[in-house]
């Protein structure tokens, strides 16, 4: 969810795709032995299509068109709970210009770039597995494992070929302090690795490559001869929990990256390093219960969040000697790149139950955010914060024969203040100097959203039950249904074209 | 191991018996309920409160208890099967028949390969292993092996087999060191794939971009054959029964499916390529006839960047087992037809082709086989031996299509000329679309009539093989087919040669084997001995080899010891061994190789008016066929130690293989003559035409080359040691540990002298001098991997999923020294002299002396590496459905190393894929 | 991946490595540091001359920058953390023998410095001489496009020129090309001394002039035309040269070259290729005109002057060339690197016969190049018109592209 909320911060594109299942996974996998949920694996197949007029990073492309099927299941086992999910995504990727690598939010400034590009191909396999069990009355455990590996190609000269692989590994544990309220820990490991690289097939080939170090600069020594680079990456994640009775959730999160630039044709050696820092934290109040009518929502009656989210990224590169053969001495290196992105998002749930099987939601939401991104010399410096207003209006209903539906819809205004901006050394000619100054114009203007989403739960067979304790009652409960669900999300930029984002899913739920 | 449910069936037969009163006799038969033959050294135990009576299985697999009488529990077990508990009741002689099925427990999953028990070394892989591995073709089920390594799918180059050989070895296709994987023969059905008469390749000096997709002289290419309709493989690794024949390592014996089987399909999907397969096994009206029919096709891509380079396979088989009782014997008749294409194609790519040239490539290969095995086994009673009869037939259409837009970058004479002597050519236009063809029409035809007794005297049992065998192969095809005025490149010089000029391979065999099986007690022995008598027939009497019998003689034997008791569990050691010769004859493309072209311009006029250009070339024709090629010999021998205890097995084997004369394409000095004619002194304006050859003052040139022909004069030198330890379930965990892995030791060099010229123009003129260096230029190889594979199978969620952690311990390749300085030396008069001291400071001599890096002959290691793979399979929908899906090198261990003062640095990235399987 | 300590919460943006005695400037947090220069020169000149406006350029190969010296200001040189690749101009102000004070300008060049801490940097200044002899006045290696535009043809050629006022006679004249390239594709090695570009030129390829002496007069302000094969070019493919009229060709005796009967064809000394002796069409060697001393035969040449050499390759393996001849120093007349601005290394020259290199293009294989020769600048005419050509033994000022036709 957080990469939504960055999204929304207008930071950076839509790249939640690529978390689809893996994305699913939770701060803290002994949780889950404290929420109830019955048995269910979904097989649903989905349809996600972006279009971005103008790129709103010009290294992420202008959308995508992408199908997949995904597999989601939880079961309870005689001792312990296990949930798992397994997806196949591809698909294209729309016009991205100056990078040649995948995953430009992960890996960024650092990247092996032409002025070309264009569209890619792209193949995605992800899987996730959890267990999570009660250890004694007052302790629970879980553990979880997501893998992501995939594949980003073009057959058309420049032809780029990226291989991702990325690796989640966590585990937790909670202890009940009282019989509502308990304590949480967490903390996870995260390998990332990724091959990149880039060929010309036309004999009179007249595009190059060269690399790319952050804001328009390049690094001069390797410039042009470089065409196969590799991203490394170990992570550690940490999560805390603290939930007391009446309702209220403290949580708060630090994760800390370290990301090696590879280039392959100098064998191997590491040009740049990445320094990535993220602290989240949230509080959040539910008050009241409105029993189980919606779906789409917890069941809190009035629920107010607030969520703050800061990420620090420091760059640094490498300074070489001369080479003997092809191995080049390290003889210095020089901090050169930062950037902090910070946003806090305030959210208050309220909803009205109409009768027992209909339910209204309003949600209006507050968000302050900013962006701070610097390189040393040549001077290159680029600020901006905006403040976001919006709300959001929800409808859901449970007819007597059990079918389930819901429609929501929202707006949003974001309306950015003061941006500084420096570019020393700025040539016009130089298109890759234009496309950070379109980069940073898209991240300071004025912008105005709409969104929809709907889903429906179409039961084909149900179960009936009867308790004797409740003679009389019949309790009749979904066994097998179609699941079908729908969104549509709608970004005008001022002056500077929208971008509209249709995404469809449909399947079985058994 | 195949997954089979145990069948219990006792049949009581009551004998009466006038024996004493004392008790009465119970004769329990054991039979292997999957191969239909009795087992041999099972041991049967009757106990009743502390009294035991234990007998052992005799060669007809009869366990005999005398003096018996009241309710006892029989308990009969034979290791590495399941085992069998009854109560009986003895009230008069009885016979009991026990069948025992695999011992795997009812829902037990083998996902590696198992060591056979038998005489020789060999590991079987079974449908399940095969379906946790889940491979595109044969080539990925090599890494079930010991010593084996995953590695991804080569789908761009033909895939060549390596048995036992060193890691750095295989990954580097050296064309001298191919009749190892040549002499690996691939049996499916009983018929083996004959691949002497494959000759589909571009000419060599075209080579470029399609060198490594041929096989000629390489043996079977692995990707052509699929996997999913395979019920077993069997991969002998020791000496072979004599059986088999035309190997030098090892056999790779495949069985398909037969019988009823409910309609299969599986699509996969990995980064390089899709896979389809749909089967079923029919039972047809008639009782006791089964038909099956499969079909599969894979479409890949070597780089999804490429659309030019891709591989695509249609496979189709019908199969018929028909069983019928004929006279005293019962007929089992398995018939089958199959069909097999490999299509290869570039489509035009738009950066490829710019300024609209063209650059097309294509390959077709249509195989289609028919094959028929008659199986007389005559019923129990009677003492007659079986009688085999096999028959194989294969014919391919094999077409390669070639446009290519060539813009030459200079002015080329083109000196092609097909006859031998002067001639006078034109020159190539800088502009042409050339056209190329390459029609092969391989055909093979296999016969084999073989019996086989078996019979006991006293406590020996015999079993007599016997058999003889006929090959045929011959290729009718056109061969290439290019106007040789217009070459697919400009550079190319050869000549078309059609395969039909070749002619065809005979080759008759046969063999006789003797397996002699000695119980003492429960000691058990077993010998195997056997001779194959192979010759080529049809050769002109000019070739050594023409009606030349090899003898191959095979001994393999084994000896189970009775078990020890260890902590009151039985524990059983096994010894084996094996010693034997192994011929290969060469393919037809050895045995009748293309003639060589050499020209020589003998005048080079090449003047400003266009009508006085005049080019002569003098063009020779040289056979390169080597009429004293032989047949590459192997001698092979192994000794192996086996453990069994409570389930665990534990397999070591020391192995070493010497093999002499493998084929090598080696010099041998040619002398051509022509005339430097000097055209200075003619003046064509005069004489307003261009100058002839017979007018010229002439000066006679000699030049000698080193060309090249197949010859004996490869040395491969295998030895290592093999070890494979698997563990019995752990029952908490259920999980299954096996160990496998080998230290390979591999020494390729030239075990003949070697001609060698270097090419260098001194003083304006090509060298002329041709050295004989007769140090062994070769290398030694080395490999020692382990590999832990933890497979554990969750019943409760019907999920299996194994990691499997691949450790390479080290690599290293070192050259053998070379001096560098050749023993004898040829002139250019051709007479050969010794190369002594002075004539190493000859200034011209001197160029014959080659120089190598002091460094070149260092050991070069590549330290420890490991990866580690994941693999998973879910079954769904009571066992219809399967999920699956690997991940090779999820993470990987590649620590960087230092190699003169030079950090080196390694990088892997994953290969993954997904599948599922349908049984309906 | 760096084996770094995961550092727990602090947040720090400073503190890069410490360096003895470098300076650090906080805010761009580069390290600066102390650079001195020991100047050597040439035999003609005392050690205690004075260098007068003396200017040096430091070009950082890493990140591109180029720091502009006066040698003569009284501060300490500073210079930033990285590899340098160093020139120097100036005049030196001595006292000759014979007690006058002289001006001579020297200039000096240095390549791939490492300042990682206090470096001294050693200059070897040379005086610029004016050259008297042949020259290389025009060299085309990239050849005129095929009939079907996807490359180069070989209608290549050698210009060589008398730059003096006096006929000179080219018999016995070479022309050989470099083993080594310049630019960085073939980062490798060097072990053995002999090899060394200040003590010897690696030559793969040596053609000569034939002619005993004085058959191959050329008048001031005339040229030679070397050609691969003397062939009119135009009349087969359309846009190309004719090179039918050349002075001389170089034939291989290969069934697959031409031999124009008309045009004398040069005497093959020595060459690493059996087929036909190719000028790389991408321009990254370098070549050499050598005037061989009085009497040498190629067969004593090839005799005395092997030159196979050692070097560790791009992947890390112990390799020999074994197919490469010596040519001294002092044998070249003249020479001239060639290569792209972006692979560009250092030239496998000398740099006292070629300090820099003549650039074909800005990348690497640029499909552009085709159809551009390398001529070489006038310095001044005479009044009869002869052009007396540019020759600093400086090819990055001294030549300038030209459309092959011209």
């Amino acid at each position: 969810m957080a990469a939504m909320m960055l999204f929304a911060a207008g930071a950076m594109a839509d790249e939640s795709w690529r978390y689809s299942v893996v994305g699913e996974n939770s701060s803290n996998p002994a949780e889950k032995s404290r929420i109830d949920f019955e048995n269910s694996t979904s097989v649903t197949a989905g349809f996600n299509h972006e279009l971005e007029k103008e790129a709103v990073v010009v290294e992420e492309g202008r959308g995508h068109n992408l199908a997949d099927i995904t597999v989601v299941t939880r079961q309870h086992l005689k001792k312990g709970r296990v949930w798992g999910g397994a997806s196949f995504t591809t698909g294209s990727l729309r016009d991205i210009r100056f990078n040649s690598a995948s995953d430009y939010s992960n890996v960024s400034p650092y990247v092996v770039a032409d002025s070309v590009g264009g569209s890619r191909s792209v193949q995605q396999y992800s899987f996730l597995g959890g267990y999570s069990a009660e250890a004694g009355e007052r302790l629970t455990w879980g553990a979880e494992m997501a893998y992501r590996a995939g594949i980003e190609y073009r057959n058309r000269d420049p032809r780029v070929k990226n291989i991702v692989s990325d690796f989640r590994l966590s585990a937790g544990f909670t202890a009940s302090l009282s019989d509502k309220s308990y304590l949480g820990a967490s903390a996870g490991l995260h390998l990332y690795n990724q091959d990149s690289d880039v060929e010309f097939y036309n004999p009179m080939n007249s595009i190059h490559e060269f690399v790319a170090t952050g804001l328009g600069t390049t690094f001069a020594r390797f410039y042009g001869s470089t065409s196969s680079s590799a991203y490394k990456g170990l992570g550690l994640v940490s999560n805390l929990q603290f939930v007391a009775g009446n309702g209220m959730r403290l949580a708060a999160g630090f994760d800390y990256d370290d990301m090696d630039f590879i280039l392959r044709d100098y064998n191997d050696l590491t040009l740049a390093n990445i320094d990535n820092y993220r602290v989240r934290g949230e509080i959040a109040y539910s008050i009241g219960n409105v029993g189980g009518i919606t779906e789409f929502y917890d069941n809190a009656k009035i629920k107010p969040h607030l969520n703050v989210d800061w990420n620090r990224r420091i760059g640094r590169e490498n300074i070489f000697g001369t080479a003997t053969g092809n191995s080049y001495p390290v003889i210095g290196d020089r901090q050169y790149y930062w950037r902090d992105l910070f946003d806090v998002d305030l959210t208050v749930e309220m909803k009205i139950p109409i009768d027992s099987r209909r339910i209204v939601l309003v949600a209006p939401e507050v968000i302050y955010a900013f962006s701070d991104e610097h390189y040393r010399q040549p001077v290159r410096h680029f600020k901006a914060d905006w403040l976001t207003f919006g709300t959001k209006l929800g409808f859901e209903q449970i007819t007597l024969s059990l079918l389930k539906y819901g429609i929501n819809a929202g707006v949003f205004y974001n309306a950015a203040n003061d941006k500084e901006s420096v570019f020393e050394g700025y040539d016009v000619e130089k298109m890759y100097h234009q496309a950070v100054l379109h980069n940073f114009e898209m991240l300071s203007s004025d912008r105005f959203g709409l969104s929809a989403d709907m889903f429906i739960d179409v039961p084909i067979s149900t179960i009936t039950k009867t308790f004797d304790d409740q003679p009389g009652r019949v309790f009749r409960r979904v066994k097998n249904s179609l699941i079908f669900s729908a969104s549509f999300e709608h970004y005008a930029y001022s002056h500077h074209g929208d971008i509209n984002q249709v995404s469809v899913r449909a399947g079985l739920k058994f | 191991m195949r997954l089979i449910l145990t069948r219990l069936i006792i049949t009581v037969v009551a004998v009466l018996s006038s024996l004493s009163a004392m008790g009465y006799t119970l004769r329990v038969t054991v039979f292997d309920d999957a191969e239909d033959e009795p087992i041999v050294g099972a041991s049967a135990r009757l106990t009743r409160g502390e009294a035991k009576l234990a007998s052992v299985s005799d060669a007809d697999g009869v366990a005999v208890f005398t003096k018996v009488s009241g309710t006892y529990e029989l308990v009969v077990e034979f290791v590495g099967m399941s085992g069998y508990k009854q109560k009986v009741s003895i009230s008069k002689d009885t016979e009991i028949v026990v069948k025992l099925a695999d011992g795997k427990a009812l829902d037990e999953i083998v996902v590696t390969a198992t060591e056979s028990k038998g005489a020789t070394s060999s590991s079987k892989i079974g449908t399940e292993a095969m379906r946790h591995l889940q491979p595109s073709s044969i080539s990925d089920v090599l890494e079930l092996l010991p010593g084996g390594v995953s590695t991804d799918p080569k789908m761009g180059e033909a895939n060549i087999v390596h048995l036992r050989q060193a890691q750095p070895v295989s990954s580097s296709e050296n064309p001298d060191y191919s009749t190892d994987a040549l002499g690996t023969s691939f049996v499916i059905d009983g018929v083996p794939v004959n691949t002497n008469a494959d000759m589909q390749r571009v000419s060599s000096s075209q080579s470029g971009d399609n060198a490594d997709r041929s096989t000629v002289g390489k043996g079977v290419d692995m990707r052509s054959i699929s996997t999913d309709d395979i019920e077993s493989i069997e991969v002998i690794r020791g000496i072979p029964s004599v059986e088999y024949g035309e190997i030098t390592s090892g056999v790779v014996n495949i069985k398909r499916k037969e019988g009823v089987r409910n309609l299969e399909a599986r699509f996969k999907a990995d980064m390089q390529s899709r896979l389809f397969y749909v089967g079923k096994g029919f039972k047809m009206p008639t009782d006791g006839w089964t038909v099956n029919v499969s079909a599969d096709y894979l479409d890949s891509k070597v780089d999804p960047r490429n659309t030019r380079e891709n591989y695509k396979r249609l496979t189709g088989s019908l199969r018929s087992l028909l069983k019928r009782p004929v006279g005293a014997f019962e007929l089992s008749w398995n018939s089958s037809l199959n069909y097999s294409g490999t299509f290869e194609r570039d489509r035009n790519d738009p950066d490829l082709t710019i300024n609209n040239t063209v650059d097309y490539y294509e390959s077709n290969n249509n195989t289609f086989s028919f094959n028929n095995t008659l199986v007389f086994t005559p019923d129990k009673s009677r003492r007659l031996p079986t009688f085999t009869f096999t028959q194989g037939f294969s014919y391919a259409v094999s077409d390669l299509h070639r446009e290519k837009t060539v813009a030459s970058s200079r002015i080329y004479p083109l000196p092609v000329s097909m006859e031998p002597g002067p001639h006078y050519v034109g020159y190539l236009p800088m502009l042409y679309l050339a056209n190329l063809d390459v029609e092969g029409r391989p055909m093979t035809a296999f016969a084999r009539f073989a019996a086989q007794y078996r019979a006991n005297t006293g406590i020996l049992g015999h079993r007599l093989k016997g058999g003889v065998e006929w090959n045929f192969s011959k290729n009718y095809g056109n061969g290439q087919v290019y106007d040789i005025a217009r070459p697919i490149s400009a550079e190319m010089t050869s000549r078309p040669r059609p395969f039909k000029d070749i002619p065809a391979e005979n080759q008759l065999s046969a063999y006789v084997e003797e397996m002699m099986t000695m119980k003492l007690g429960e000691h058990q022995l077993e010998l195997m001995a056997g001779l194959r008598e192979t010759q080529l027939m049809n050769l002109s009497s000019d070739y050594y080899l023409s009606w030349r019998p090899y003898i191959d003689p095979r001994v393999n034997f084994s000896w189970r010891l009775q078990s020890l008791m260890v902590a009151s569990q039985p524990m059983r050691f096994e010894f084996a061994g094996g010693i034997g010769q192994h011929t290969k004859m060469p393919v037809a493309a050895y045995l009748f190789p293309d003639p060589i072209y050499r020209d020589f311009s003998q005048l080079n006029y090449y003047h400003n008016e266009e009508r006085y250009r005049t080019m002569n070339v003098m063009t020779y024709v040289v056979d390169p066929t080597n009429y004293d090629l032989r047949a590459a010999r192997n001698l092979k021998w192994e000794a192996r130690i086996g453990a069994d205890y409570r389930g665990n097995s534990l397999s070591v084997t020391y192995f070493r293989e010497n093999m002499t004369d493998g084929f090598r394409q080696s010099g041998f000095v040619e002398r051509y003559v022509y005339n430097a004619y000097d055209a200075s002194g003619f003046d064509p304006y005069a004489v307003d035409r261009a100058p002839t050859i017979e007018e010229l003052p002439y000066v006679e040139e000699v030049r000698q080359r080193a060309e090249t022909q197949t010859t004996n004069g490869s040395r491969t030198l295998k030895q290592g040691v093999e070890y494979t330890l698997k563990t019995r379930r752990f029952p908490k965990l259920n999980t299954v540990i096996t160990i496998n892995g080998a230290w390979l030791r591999t020494v390729l060099d030239n075990s003949q002298a070697l001609w060698y010229k270097p090419t260098v123009v001194v003083d304006g003129k090509e060298l002329q001098y041709v050295g004989l260096y007769d140090d062994t230029d070769g290398s030694t190889y080395e490999s020692f991997n382990t590999n832990i594979m933890f497979d554990t199978y969750v019943p409760e969620l019907k999920l299996n999923f194994s990691i499997a952690m691949q450790n390479v311990w080290y690599t290293s390749s070192q050259r053998h020294f070379l001096t560098g300085v050749p023993s004898y030396y040829l002139d250019p008069d051709g007479v050969i002299h010794k190369f002594t001291e002075e004539s190493a400071s000859d200034p011209q001599l001197s160029n014959l002396i080659r120089h190598y890096a002091s460094a070149a002959f260092d050991e070069n290691r590549v330290p420890f590496a490991s990866n580690i793979n994941f693999k998973a399979t879910k079954k769904l929908f009571n066992d219809r459905i399967d999920v699956a899906l690997y991940v090779n090198r999820i993470l990987s261990i590649t620590p960087e190393y230092q190699r003169y003062g030079q950090t080196i640095r390694r990088h892997l990235s994953p290969y993954f894929g997904m599948e599922i399987n349908f049984k309906i | 991946m760096k084996t770094k300590t995961i550092i727990a919460l602090t947040i720090s943006l400073l503190a890069s490595q410490a360096f003895v005695s470098c300076v650090e400037n906080d805010e761009t947090a580069i390290v600066n540091c102390k650079v001195t220069i020991k100047n050597t020169f040439p035999e003609v000149i005392p050690a205690d001359a004075k260098i007068i406006d003396g200017k040096a350029t430091f070009y950082e190969t890493n990140s591109g920058t180029t720091y502009a010296r006066d040698l003569n200001s009284e501060e300490d040189l500073m210079l930033p953390v990285g590899l340098y690749n160093v020139e120097a101009r100036a005049t030196a102000e001595y006292v000759n023998p014979d007690e006058l004070t002289v001006e001579k300008n020297i200039r000096a060049s240095a390549s791939a410095v490492v300042i990682q801490a206090d470096t001294e940097i050693s200059l070897e200044w040379f005086i610029t001489m004016e050259s008297s002899s042949f020259i290389f006045s025009e060299m085309y290696h990239t050849g005129s496009l095929n009939a079907a535009g996807t490359g180069g043809l070989y209608d290549h050629f050698f210009r060589i020129y008398n730059n003096t006022d006096e006929v000179l006679y080219a018999d016995g004249l070479g022309i050989a090309e470099s083993s080594f390239t310049n630019t960085k594709t073939t980062t490798y090695e060097i072990l053995t001394e002999a090899n060394d570009r200040n003590v010897n030129f690696t030559a793969q390829a040596i053609w000569v002039i034939p002619g005993n002496g004085t058959d191959v007069p050329v008048q001031p302000g005339e040229s030679l035309l070397i050609v691969d094969q003397a062939i009119d070019w135009s009349a087969q493919v359309e846009g190309a040269l004719d090179l039918s009229h050349a002075d001389f060709e170089w034939w291989d005796d290969n069934p697959r070259d031409t031999d124009n009967p008309e045009v004398p064809n040069l005497e093959k000394w020595y060459s690493y290729s059996l087929t036909i002796w190719l000028t790389n069409n991408q321009c990254t060697k370098s070549y050499a005109l050598v005037r061989f001393p009085e009497g040498m035969t190629s067969t004593d040449y090839l005799a005395n002057y092997r030159g196979s050499f050692d070097y560790i390759s791009a992947i890390g393996t112990y390799m020999t060339n074994d197919k490469s001849y010596l040519i001294p120093n002092e044998w070249i007349i003249d020479g001239v690197n060639l290569s792209n601005k972006e692979q560009w290394l250092y030239g496998a020259l000398s740099p006292q016969i070629d300090i820099s290199y003549a650039s074909i293009s800005d990348i690497e294989r640029d499909p552009n190049r085709f159809g551009w020769k390398h001529v070489r600048r006038v310095a001044s005419t005479a009044p009869d018109g002869r052009k007396t050509l540019l020759d600093t033994n400086d090819s990055a000022t001294d030549f300038i592209l030209k459309r092959a036709k011209e």
